[in-house]
């Protein structure tokens, strides 16, 4: 799951996967401005088959790669 | 143009400040509503400063639902046509949240067009990233930012019409 995300963001943020560390900070780092986060959650529902409603989830929980992770596994579970 | 911008900035930090304080002797956490907006390096970055409550309002309730109900429909067959017209509709909607007399619209698609020409450096203009990062260039994004700012200000207060 990890290893897709990354491959998602590094997509998204226009780096390499291996650039996409857990702990990184994805908008204070500059990477995902409003339009990216709205990528980001399609294309995470598209590849974990979960939905995310946007209106009902906080910035914090897309804020990093580990977190991203987190999220998901709670949608799967 | 700069005395009234700083008169805006401060009467309006000032009266935020006064809510906030107010929050907290009632026991309800208020978020700040501006974060240091003048060292903002291009206009995203300052419309994530200057007046938060209104503009993450404005971010989750038509910019995001906008976009993301046309990328999931396909409504264009360019997704940044999405995005460019989901700033056009967010800017105007802030410019009518102010009032409906010209001023107030002309400042909304002022902005709008701000928005579109900084996400379209961003996109097609590769150095302007690095530019806003450090030195020399950081200093000047953040001078003209501030002058854009301080101009939209000036057709906000309805000199021009």
């Amino acid at each position: 799951m990890e290893q897709k995300i990354a491959e998602i963001l590094a997509e998204l943020c226009g780096v390499e996967p291996e650039e996409i560390e857990p702990e990184l900070n994805l908008s204070e780092e500059g990477l995902l401005d409003s339009f990216a986060v709205i990528q980001l959650v399609l294309a995470l529902e598209e590849a974990f088959g979960v939905s995310l409603d946007m209106a009902s989830l906080p910035r914090e929980h897309i804020a990093t790669p580990a977190a991203i992770a987190a999220l998901i596994r709670e949608k799967k579970a | 143009m700069y005395g009234y911008t700083l008169f805006l900035f401060f009467n309006f930090v000032g009266s935020s400040s006064m809510a906030i304080g107010t929050g907290y002797l009632l026991g309800i956490r208020v978020p700040e509503n501006f974060n240091q907006p003048f060292f903002s390096v291009d206009m995203k970055d300052f419309w994530a400063r200057w007046h938060i409550s209104l503009s993450t309002w404005l971010r989750d309730y038509v910019y995001t639902r906008f976009v993301m109900d046309s990328l999931k429909k396909r409504r264009f067959r360019n997704q940044r046509t999405a995005s460019y017209l989901g700033y056009l509709l967010t800017m105007m909607t802030m410019g009518v949240w102010h009032g409906l007399t010209p001023h107030y619209l002309v400042y909304g698609a002022y902005h709008s067009a701000l928005i579109c020409l900084n996400e379209a450096l961003d996109l097609y203009w590769k150095p302007f990233k690095k530019l806003k990062k450090q030195g020399w260039g950081q200093i000047v994004c953040v001078l003209v930012t501030f002058h854009l700012f301080a101009f939209g200000l000036l057709i906000f207060s309805g000199r021009f019409f």
